[in-house]
């Protein structure tokens, strides 16, 4: 907004266009200028004061074993008081662009939708939050009851049989699906011939990087011209040698792929099993399941689809589906309900390996159960619809932008709950990458991000417009990308130079990609950069010229 | 909005899903509860028939410790910002990228480590990768893991390395709960890549000669993999100071809570030697300079490290993991401070002390490595009877035993694990030496 | 009827320098050199099997050079064709393209057609600018121009397209390889003009972009891959390249940037090798080939590696032809197809199908290749 010391216009004149607001805001996110809280330490300061023993046994510590092993000085944390800890911090949540606060359509992917605030009094009530997992079932028989009916609703939403809650994350169960995979063919003595897992490049990066962490050979389908998997290259690449095939439907270019139940079939007919990614399943709640395109296994991402917060990058939740015959390979301690209530029984001998400690992320299976009890199976198939004519909407009206155009859409065939965009086509004619052009919208206060690595479509970005947006907020991000479209047309520099209305301007992270200049804490960029001189302790040291690995190419993250 | 787009109808969006992969009417849930006062009865309900460690008197520990949760801990992660927000670049999210990259600061300062990664799941996740790590650095098959290591730690670790290394285990000398110093001697040899240690073990003992067991593994050319319990290094030195290589755990103590076990991140820590650093699986957060002079900037480092950039050619895999628990650690170790921690790990040596010096002199308990060093936990053993039996009639008390580890040291007889934290009193273990001493009597 | 009247210039020189592992054939010197090594022009050949739908086409005529210049090919083709330039005694190849181009401008044709690689590419951008459509049937060493069809049989279907009226013109690049950056070891193309070409959904290669030297560990796990696959006793060649050269880096290997060089059990038995001293190299037995597609354009055979003659393309088996790439390369390429462009349709078809392409240690992806 630009202040204007003599107005221009008469009060009366500025009176009357205050309700006139656009779509596109005039925004700047907060700006601090927070120094480091290690800037914040005075002597002496404490920020919390805890419960201390009896002087009468502290005072034995130094005769007693325990003596020999304390340390000699207290560790090196800076000393602040409690009010300039919650200052401090409360700054820096107002400096993160929360979905609570921003049309977060265009961390696409991600499913960006809202959290109900109801859910977070159950996620931190003291009922859940106080209770040790090893106290005896009878004591926990609430959230015994919860898990053990989330299990039922999450059977029902993909029509498997069995559920394991217990993976820390999506990625995390897509690891736990790997060893099932693993499992099983071990459990059938072919474990050592099946040693290949194929995958698809619009599959989430996880697919192909844990079933590689398991040890498998990892093949990578590309898509055909329409996008989908080339059934032929499938056909060929099956053999009995395939463990699993792990596919994402809809892939992260949004599209359905209609022949997924003849994929899983092909790979049946070799052996392999199916293992079907759901992290983008929010736009076929209560319209098709899992089960129903014949896949053995499956897994949701509850922080996405049950709207289970973010929390900048976790904690998350993951739920894994089985058929019968795979339950017996599910991690971790199965509930049953018998006759003393809810009970945890161990997993049996062919179950794999626990995913986590314990039984899960007990306040985000909390918060999903909860979730789905608020909705109904009504509700969760109008979440579906309103998620894929949102996005339907966005489409349509992104695609009329000179320069953008929407990857592997078919006449007839409408993308679900998100689509991949191309601004190959603004790029070529302005030299603005899709890359530039998210910095730009972070001046409107919103997110945009390109697509996972390698860019098989040129200049991508990827926008999910879930349930959780209005039509007027649609239009406004549909607005604001328009406008810097704009931009790229006639103020390309402008664009390149953006973020202008950030917390911070932009990053020059060469330096951090550097060995001899990163500075991956505080302390390391006191040693590196401010002179700070240390001695080294007792440590492992490479042997006598053994050659450093080749590193890979410099990378960075948008 | 289907008229804007020229729809009739909202089916015709699905047109690309198949008549044969469809739901056939709806699904059976039950119904939705119309409002959230139906919705938070019903919940707060279920939530009522838990009954939580804070009624009764519990010792339980054995991986999820009952700690204090500073109300600023809640404070700040229930902040709508930082709950809600995801994978935002700088420009967008800055005040999480400061918020996470403190976070591991400060554990870098308590760690005395250059290098700590943005939290991955939890401890279990941390040391199997930590392993693997070591595993890349050294290009040997081999590891040598503690025998006093939690047994899901170990099947997590055992599953891990599958098929990258095999595991060796080194057993506990009986009469100290310590490593078998002599047993690893024997396993130590060029194709070990890392000896895993934990301090304080599944016992609670400190592995009190570390620093003499650290050069023996150095001199082998192996790592050395520590897992720990931040909140102890007010107490304990840190493990880098008597030669640990990596050190790893989990920040459940550090102002996260219990939640049933269910509230966990993994830390993994290492000097700022290059080549342990690619091989860190975890997005890593670094300062920057920004185009404005003396502006603090935060980006990756080494990004190309990372299963994001470089799908199954990246190291491991890097996902949504406990990035906020990391934020609310930072939080807790900014107001505990230096001295507090102090304090605590003060507070805690006593009252484990205490514990075993209390329950040596009930009949029917052995306390089988009380000559050593604890902290937080201790080990007994009941001649007599079983941990399953003790803890019933304990429970009838209203008291909650210490864990059952007996299935894991099947030689070593009816062991159960105590914890003490400063949420206890000198009366709570007094109270419960004395039911104790009914119970078996 | 309307007539199509499609111009036609042959460079009856290009392409001389493949066989003999040259890198092209530009320039006097070159092609005489060509010509003492048994280097076999194929250029009429290929414009050929380009022309040879139009046969029977009573709207169709070719206008074009006498002789070498395109008649022969008109003639051997069997399509109506009109002489409107012939040879000058003094004349190098340049000037007879240039001349005959400037000639066909003169008469209007609809499209011209050219037979030749990037240096002929560049004779014509000269003349032509963007006043002329035009199109390349792939016949030299070096195509990394985007004017250029695939194969001659896409050229073909692109002209074929075009009597019908059924395609848009686009501008596009005409390059040709930096040599000052190729002697210092660097593969980077330079930018000489743009022309206008028929757009096609297949046909048109794409420009080569200049080849960034692929990540390290990329490469050295693709590396791994291909040392894991290599056969004791049998020799296998490595075709030119950045990606080739950096995985024979990573295997302790110095390759030539742009020739075949052989291994056999560890050891570089051949450098920079032409087609004889291939079919001589690899002996009667089995023998592998490691080739990554030319970057940008996605050619896995017939371009820049044209040593490669169909003697000894005939007893390759498909198995064990490796492809291999980067997983950002195949990016760029939307996961392809890959190219063929070898020296015979039957060649073309043998190597064609699904293939895995090696783009990593124990990673593959599999790859149409067309």
């Amino acid at each position: 907004m630009t202040i204007v010391s003599e107005p221009t216009a008469t009060r009366d004149e500025r009176l009357s266009r205050i309700t006139r607001k656009g779509l596109v805001r005039d925004y700047h996110a907060p700006r601090w200028d927070e120094p480091l809280i290690f800037d914040l330490h005075s002597d002496g300061q404490r920020g919390v004061m805890l419960p201390e023993a009896p002087s009468s046994l502290t005072s034995a510590i130094g005769s007693s074993p325990e003596g020999s092993v304390r340390r000699a000085e207290r560790p090196g944390l800076p000393e602040i008081g409690q009010p300039q800890v919650l200052r401090h911090f409360l700054r820096l949540s107002q400096e993160t662009l929360g979905a609570d606060l921003n049309v977060d359509i265009g961390q696409g992917t991600c499913t960006m939708k809202y959290s109900p605030k109801i859910n977070e009094s159950f996620a931190g009530s003291p009922k859940s939050v106080d209770l040790h997992p090893l106290q005896h079932h009878s004591m926990a028989q609430g959230t015994l009851r919860i898990l053990s009916e989330l299990e039922q609703y999450l059977a029902e939403i993909s029509g498997m049989d069995a559920i394991s809650l217990q993976a820390g994350a999506g990625s995390a169960a897509i690891y736990s699906n790997v060893k099932i995979v693993q499992a099983y063919h071990e459990s059938r003595g072919d474990a050592d011939t099946r040693d290949e897992i194929v995958t698809t490049i619009f599959s989430h990066p996880s697919n192909a990087a844990t079933a590689r962490t398991a040890g498998y050979k990892v093949i990578t389908l590309y898509p055909g011209e329409d996008g989908f998997v080339d059934f032929e290259a499938l056909t060929a690449v099956l053999s009995e040698r395939t463990a699993a095939i792990m596919i994402t439907n809809p892939e992260d270019t949004g599209i359905f792929n209609p022949r997924i139940a003849e994929l899983v079939e092909a790979a049946h007919a070799v052996g392999a099993l199916c293992v079907y990614d759901q992290a983008n399943a929010n736009g076929v709640l209560g319209i098709t399941r899992a089960r129903a395109a014949g896949f053995d296994l499956c897994h949701f991402n509850l922080h996405k689809t049950f709207s289970t917060p973010h929390a900048c990058g976790g904690p998350a939740a993951g739920a894994i589906g089985a058929t019968r015959e795979l339950e017996p390979f599910l991690p971790g301690p199965r509930v049953r309900l018998g006759d003393g209530g809810y009970q945890l029984i161990d997993a049996g001998p062919l179950a794999t390996a626990p995913a986590r400690p314990f039984y899960g992320v007990i306040p985000n299976l909390i918060r999903a159960y909860a979730w789905i009890r608020a909705m109904g199976a009504d509700g969760l198939r109008e979440v579906a619809e309103i998620a894929v004519l949102n996005n339907n909407y966005v489409m349509n009206a992104l695609t009329r932008i000179d320069g953008v155009t929407a990857a592997y859409i078919q006449e007839g065939s409408p993308p679900i709950e998100q689509v991949r965009y191309s601004w190959a086509g603004l790029t070529q004619d302005t030299g603005i990458t899709s890359g530039e052009i998210g910095q730009r919208l972070a001046d409107f206060g919103m997110h945009y991000w390109t697509s996972h690595h390698p860019y098989v479509v040129p200049e991508p970005a990827t926008i999910e417009p879930t349930e959780s947006y209005s039509r007027r907020e649609l239009d406004e991000y549909i607005a604001s990308l328009a406008q810097v479209a704009q931009e790229a047309r006639h103020s390309p520099d402008f664009v390149r130079a953006a973020p202008h209305r950030s917390s911070v301007h932009q990053i020059d992270s060469e330096a951090m990609n550097d060995p001899d200049t990163w500075a991956t804490s505080w302390r390391a960029y006191r040693r590196k950069h401010l002179g700070e001189q240390r001695d080294m302790p007792d440590h492992w040291k490479p042997e006598e010229g053994a050659p450093a690995k080749p590193r890979p190419p410099k990378a960075f993250h948008r | 909005m289907l008229s804007a787009i020229g729809v009739d109808d909202i089916e015709q969006l699905y047109a690309s899903i198949p008549d044969a992969l469809r739901v056939e009417g709806a699904l059976s849930l039950p119904p939705a509860f119309r409002s959230e006062v139906e919705l938070k009865r019903h919940v707060d309900g279920i939530l009522a028939t838990n009954v939580t460690t804070t009624e009764v008197l519990s010792f339980l520990g054995a991986g999820c410790y009952p700690h204090y949760v500073p109300a600023v801990c809640s404070e700040v992660n229930s902040r709508a910002e930082f709950l809600t927000a995801y994978a935002g670049e700088p420009y967008e999210d800055h005040g999480k990228w400061q918020a996470i990259f403190e976070y591991t600061s400060l554990m870098a300062e308590l760690l005395e480590m250059d290098v700590v990664n943005v939290p991955n799941y939890d401890g279990h996740q941390a040391a199997a990768t930590a392993l693997r790590m070591a595993v890349r650095v050294t290009g040997r098959r081999s590891v040598i893991v503690s025998a006093a290591v939690p047994a899901a730690k170990r099947a997590k670790i055992d599953t891990y390395l599958a098929g990258a290394a095999d595991v060796l285990t080194v057993p506990i000398d009986p009469a100290t709960g310590r490593i078998d110093r002599t047993a690893l001697g024997g396993l130590l040899d060029d194709t070990i890549a890392a000896v895993f240690i934990e301090s304080p073990n599944v016992f609670g003992v400190v592995e009190s000669d570390a620093a003499s067991l650290a050069t023996a593994v150095h001199a082998a050319g192996a790592l050395v993999v520590c897992s720990t319990d931040p909140i102890a290094l007010g107490f304990l030195p840190a493990p880098a100071s008597w030669g640990a290589d990596i050190v790893c755990g989990d920040i459940q103590s550090l102002g996260l809570g219990m939640h049933f076990g269910g509230a966990n991140g993994g830390f993994i820590a290492s000097h700022d030697e290059e080549r342990i650093v690619f091989e860190y699986p975890s997005r890593l957060f670094g300062l920057a300079p920004t185009a404005v002079d003396g502006e603090i900037g935060f980006c990756d480092v080494a990004y190309e490290r990372t299963s994001l950039a470089m799908r199954e050619e990246g190291v491991e895999w890097v996902g949504t993991a406990a990035a906020l628990w990391g934020i609310t650690a930072g939080v807790y170790l900014s107001l505990v401070g230096p001295r507090g921690l102090r304090e605590l790990g003060d507070t805690i040596a006593a009252y484990t002390r205490y514990a075993i010096e209390s329950l040596s002199g009930v009949p029917g308990v052995e306390l089988p490595f009380r000559g050593s060093a604890h902290w937080r936990e201790l080990v007994v053993r009941y001649r007599d009877t079983t941990v399953a039996e003790v803890n019933e009639r304990l429970r009838e008390r209203g008291i909650l035993g210490g864990a059952d580890i007996s299935d894991q040291f099947p030689g070593l007889g009816q062991l159960s694990v105590f914890c003490l934290t400063e949420l206890h009193e000198q009366a709570d273990i007094d109270r419960l030496v004395s039911e104790l001493r009914e119970v078996l009597a | 009827m309307s007539v199509f009247r499609c111009g036609l210039i042959v460079n009856p020189v290009a392409g001389l320098g493949g066989e003999a592992a040259l890198k092209g054939s530009d320039g006097e010197a070159t092609q005489r050199l060509a010509t003492q090594r048994g280097g076999i022009s194929r250029a009429t050949e290929r414009a050929v099997r380009a022309l040879l739908p139009f046969g029977a086409l009573p709207d169709f005529e070719v206008v074009t050079g006498a002789g070498v210049l395109g008649a022969d090919a008109a003639e051997r083709a069997g399509v109506r064709h009109r002489v409107v330039y012939r040879q000058a005694e003094e004349s190098s190849t340049a000037s007879d393209t240039k001349r005959l181009a400037g000639m066909l401008v003169g008469e209007r044709v609809d499209l011209i057609v050219f037979a030749g690689g990037d240096g002929t590419a560049r004779d014509l951008c000269e003349v032509l600018g963007e006043s002329q459509t035009v199109l390349g049937i792939p016949s030299g060493v070096k195509m990394h121009s985007a004017v250029f069809a695939v194969t001659p049989e896409d050229a073909g279907n692109i002209i074929q397209a075009s009597m019908r009226g059924a395609v848009d013109r686009v501008v596009a690049d005409v390059v040709d390889i930096d040599e000052a950056a190729r002697r210092s070891g660097r593969l980077r193309s330079r930018l000489y003009g743009r022309m206008l070409v028929p757009h096609a959904a297949r046909g048109i290669q794409s420009g080569k972009r200049s080849s960034v030297p692929p990540g390290s560990t990329t490469v050295a796990g693709i590396a791994a891959e291909v040392a894991a696959r290599l056969r004791p006793g049998e020799t296998c060649l490595f075709g030119p390249g950045t990606t080739v050269q950096a995985i024979g880096r990573s295997l302790g290997f110095e390759f030539s940037l742009l020739g075949v060089d052989a291994v056999r059990d560890g050891v570089v038995v051949g450098t920079d090798l032409d087609a004889a001293g291939l079919n001589r190299t690899v002996g009667s037995g089995r023998f592998q080939v490691v080739v990554s597609p030319v970057g940008g354009q996605g050619i896995v055979l017939g371009r820049g590696n044209q040593q490669m003659d169909d003697r000894l393309l005939e007893r390759l088996s498909p198995d064990d032809l490796i492809v291999a790439c980067t997983v950002q390369k195949l990016g760029e390429l939307a996961g392809g197809p890959l190219l063929l462009d070898a020296p015979t349709v039957a060649l073309n078809r043998k190597f064609a199908g699904i293939r895995r392409v090696v783009t990593g240690y124990r990673q593959e992806a599999a790859v149409r290749v067309s």
